[in-house]
């Protein structure tokens, strides 16, 4: 019975050929360019460090550590100031359209897939920016096969800026917030940290 | 497909389900949400956009969309689309001159291919009403017959007194979860 698509039609066909451009090349290719100043954390540099045998030995953990080091750049960058920047500016810009009644209106689901796509956007571009020869394919190819890998409270971190409920609630409190009915937060709501240390970011990273 | 969908869809496998109901104005869709949610349903306006329940069902997380279903809102339905385990159609049973409206629409979702590994469930709602359509006569009607590229299954209901309701979610969720958890 062939009616329900699958999503991911590379899953099976997929393992096989895994440390595949960007893992092993790119890296090798950071190697002997010295482009070992990234900002992602140690793993990346472990991966630079080691010797081509290595990768020829043992290419599967090689990819692992491909991987994991994506992860930690993931990471960083959903903590970093201009992370955090994005999201509120794109608050700032549609939170009045959003009001507290049940009924979701029709609009909320132009804005919350404009919103997903900003976030992916700027993640892939970051991630462009400090892995070279990063392929967002490669990635999933390899998200896919280890998932349960990734550390869950990124995971759902990433997953909750997909989550439509949790969008509207976090346009809800940044209108309360911005009409100064204040947030509660109690409620350990998405925008909590923002909330706390917003104001400073938004003074010390104007200039940006 | 971005990293936060694919993430999202990777993420949608674990007991949890998306069902999305959608039918002409006036059909029922949101008494039944509401119904199901436990909630009154005595004062219940038309939708303009869209509601969303999460119940838990028999250890299953059941996210349900009911979107409005007036004419000039019906173009917006292929915004909820993506991922949906089961299609939720409900019917007027009592609403006869629209049968055939009733009729197109859900064919023309039957065709859409982000809906193509959906479960059907008619609701053939109103069944209290007097001058109200049996399942069968439904059937007939919606041509569910000819439906070969969907499980589909049609259950008389009625939204105000909650019959049937369960029944329907029932067979829903044992569809769904045969075909995707027994695959994994």
């Amino acid at each position: 019975m062939e009616h329900r698509a699958d999503p991911f039609p590379w899953q099976q066909p997929y393992v096989g050929h895994s440390p595949s451009a960007f893992t092993s090349e790119s890296f090798q290719q950071m190697h002997t360019n010295g482009l070992n100043v990234l900002t992602c954390g140690e793993n990346i540099v472990d991966m630079v460090d080691m010797d081509e045998e290595n990768f020829a030995i043992s290419s599967s953990s090689a990819a692992d550590s491909a991987f994991d080091a994506v992860i930690g750049c993931i990471e960083n960058i959903i903590m970093e100031d201009e992370f955090q920047q994005l999201q509120r500016s794109f608050m700032e810009k549609h939170y009045l359209e959003f009001d507290d009644s049940e009924e979701n209106k029709l609009s909320y689901t132009l804005i919350f897939n404009e919103y997903v796509s900003l976030l992916e956007k700027h993640l892939e571009q970051q991630l462009m920016e400090r892995i070279p020869g990063f392929s967002m394919n490669t990635f999933t190819h390899l998200l896919m096969q280890h998932k349960d890998e990734v550390p869950s409270d990124i995971f759902d971190m990433m997953l909750s800026y997909t989550d439509f409920m949790a969008f509207k609630e976090m346009f809800l409190d940044y209108r309360a917030e911005r009409e100064g009915r204040g947030v509660d937060l109690s409620q350990g709501l998405v925008i909590t940290n923002l909330s706390s240390t917003g104001y400073k970011h938004v003074s010390s990273t104007g200039s940006q | 497909m971005g990293l936060l969908t694919i993430l999202k869809k990777m993420k949608h496998k674990e007991r949890e389900m998306r069902l999305l109901m959608l039918g002409l104005d006036n059909a029922g869709k949101t008494t039944i949400l509401k119904k199901f949610n436990g909630e009154d349903v005595s004062t219940i306006s038309p939708t303009l956009g869209f509601n969303i329940k999460t119940l838990e069902h028999r250890g299953f997380k059941l996210n349900i969309w009911d979107v409005g279903g007036q004419k000039s809102l019906r173009s917006y339905w292929r915004n909820y689309f993506e991922s949906t385990d089961g299609l939720v159609w409900v019917v007027d049973s009592a609403d006869r001159l629209r049968m055939e409206d009733c009729r197109q629409e859900l064919s023309a979702l039957l065709l859409e291919e982000r809906l193509a590994g959906a479960t059907l469930l008619v609701f053939a709602n109103k069944q209290d009403l007097p001058g109200a359509l049996s399942k069968e006569a439904i059937q007939e009607v919606l041509a569910l017959d000819e439906i070969k590229s969907h499980h589909w299954c049609i259950i008389g209901c009625s939204a105000v007194t909650g019959e049937n309701l369960l029944a329907g979610v029932d067979w829903l969720l044992d569809d769904i979860a045969a075909r995707i958890f027994t695959a994994d």
